[in-house]
């Protein structure tokens, strides 16, 4: 015999303490209690609970929906069973094929649906439940028509698109390029893309992470444009790759990105002066941390003017920042980069006014002492800088 | 074998000031002393005291009728109050899932049967007190832990979808007030 459950008259509290007990409740306590009927739903509903970051994590049996709360343990990808790694909390997973018998009736999902099907009414479900904010769709190598997954109307509007497994055909990432983005991020972290992989929109993402990044080269990081983020793995790229990179940045017309992070081959010394080869450098010191700086050519149709360069062992940092705006580095920020941004300028013009000097000949005096003046006035004035 | 010598035990409210007092008379007559830090956790109690002008000299000559909670009741917020008049503030409520764990010395002071939380309940909600609404609302929260909705649908005596239908059409065909 069952043991007798002790009863509570949850409905009788008055309003405001019933949507109390509601909000007090752990995750997974809401969800369930929102499906005992349409009014439960209803009162979780106007309790507008806000979620910090969901998840739809598509990938075969273990697809699930996870809504992440910091701080709070996290549910096993089974029903309602914790465990206590991460910071995501499983609502579902499916089983073998299809959702598990008990969570089709939990949620009264039809029978015979697949397993995107019903993985996509339990996501709208929830995410009407709750406010949840954005979201991450997360898609494994394993799926094979990333396109019809893409289409669907509720997962469509992702806030980064995350893709993993172990090896990505053509096909999946035509598809994912070829998605019509509208301020998306995409984000490849695990598993190998095709050496031989080019598609155009490689960089069309707004965020864009590829792990893999071995099959990107020089010509593809110059068609980068508007970018917000941009981490790139494992790669090919050389050096001098990256100093052609560098220039490209400097005399580009509009802007390619904010961050951006590349790695590079671990425990070599990057040698500075290939990296920075027919560049006017200078160190700044930001963040207890010394950082090359360089600027762009034309400061007047960018924005940002200025890139700040640092690097590890196995990485070089790149952010890019207008001359007014305090530099962040987390929660921190610090001074801007005015003062070194003027004297890169002055740097700059000497380097000019010294090329033009050397290139005019001894008969031109009268040039050479104009120029060695103006050489002159521009050292007295990066002298009173400092 | 040597005796320790017995000490007073000295409360710590008693010796970080000497309060004012407050008086409260619950529904069945019982008549409860409450200190100014403790009353100010009810915002209701706080509120009525500050506008009849309550003061150190007159608080104890004029008592406070609470028609609404029961001296067993009263008794149980006293208590709660008093234990948890000098914690800091809350913060305030954002909408985002919360997380705390309730003390071991309230989960005592809350193991009361069902009925009496209801009450309680009620009467914390009257009284405005937002600790113990968490913490009472989080007990029966907890109730929930590892139930499967339909056992939710029995502890909480939640109808079901037809049931509330049945209730509203049998609402809508009574008649109304009549004249």
């Amino acid at each position: 015999m069952q043991p007798m459950l002790s009863t509570f008259p949850l409905r009788k509290l008055p309003f405001v303490a019933l949507k109390h007990v509601i909000k007090l409740m752990e995750i997974d306590e809401i969800v369930k209690i929102a499906i005992t009927s349409r009014y439960m739903e209803s009162i979780v509903k106007s309790c507008c609970i806000r979620i910090r970051r969901t998840i739809v994590s598509l990938y075969g049996e273990y697809t699930y929906v996870g809504l992440y709360n910091p701080k709070y343990p996290v549910f096993q990808p089974s029903q309602y069973t914790r465990t206590g790694k991460g910071g995501f909390e499983t609502l579902s997973k499916t089983s073998s094929s299809s959702f598990s018998q008990k969570l089709k009736s939990v949620f009264r999902l039809p029978e015979t649906s697949t397993t995107l099907e019903n993985t996509r009414q339990l996501f709208t479900r929830i995410y009407k439940l709750f406010q949840c904010g954005p979201f991450k769709l997360m898609i494994n190598s394993s799926t094979e028509n990333i396109k019809k997954t893409l289409e669907i109307p509720e997962f469509r509007n992702f806030e980064a698109l995350i893709l993993c497994g172990q090896h990505f055909k053509k096909k999946q990432l035509d598809e994912v390029m070829e998605f019509e983005r509208e301020n998306q991020d995409l984000q490849i972290l695990e598993g190998v893309i095709p050496v031989d992989y080019y598609h155009p929109n490689l960089f069309k993402y707004t965020d864009v992470h590829y792990c893999d990044a071995r099959w990107i080269r020089l010509e593809h990081l110059l068609s980068i444009k508007d970018n917000f983020q941009i981490e790139l793995g494992m790669n090919n790229l050389t050096i001098p790759d990256l100093n052609k990179f560098l220039h490209h940045w400097m005399n580009s017309e509009y802007e390619l990105f904010k961050f951006m992070s590349i790695d590079i081959e671990k425990e070599s010394s990057i040698p500075l002066d290939v990296l920075f080869r027919g560049i006017t450098v200078l160190r700044g010191y930001r963040f207890g941390k010394w950082k090359r700086l360089i600027s762009v050519k034309s400061p007047n149709t960018r924005n940002r003017q200025i890139m700040s360069i640092s690097w590890s062992k196995s990485r070089i940092d790149m952010s890019t920042w207008s001359i007014h705006e305090r530099p962040k580095q987390g929660d921190r920020d610090n001074e801007p980069y005015a003062p070194e941004f003027e004297i890169l300028q002055l740097l700059k013009q000497r380097r000019v006014l010294t090329l033009k000097l050397e290139r005019v000949g001894d008969d031109s005096l009268e040039k050479q002492e104009e120029l060695t003046g103006k050489i002159e006035e521009t050292n007295n004035q990066l002298q009173l800088r400092g | 074998m040597s005796v320790e010598p017995e000490v007073p035990i000295v409360q710590v409210e008693e010796v970080r000031e000497n309060p004012v007092l407050y008086k409260i008379i619950s529904s069945d007559n019982h008549v409860f002393t409450i200190s100014e830090h403790a009353v100010k956790l009810s915002k209701t109690l706080w509120d009525l005291i500050t506008n009849l002008g309550l003061t150190a000299e007159n608080a104890l000559d004029n008592p406070i009728p609470v028609e609404n909670v029961n001296g067993k009741n009263m008794e149980t917020i006293v208590q709660f109050c008093e234990r948890h008049k000098y914690d800091e503030e809350e913060p305030e409520y954002t909408n985002y899932i919360r997380e705390f764990v309730l003390p071991e010395w309230d989960r005592q002071l809350l193991s009361i049967d069902n009925e009496e939380l209801f009450q309680l309940i009620l009467a914390t909600n009257y009284l405005d007190i937002q600790k113990l609404m968490d913490y009472c609302c989080r007990v029966i929260g907890d109730m929930a832990k590892d139930k499967t909705p339909e056992e939710l649908r029995i502890i909480y005596g939640i109808p079901t979808d037809a049931e509330d239908d049945a209730l509203e059409r049998s609402a809508s065909d009574s008649p109304g007030p009549s004249g």
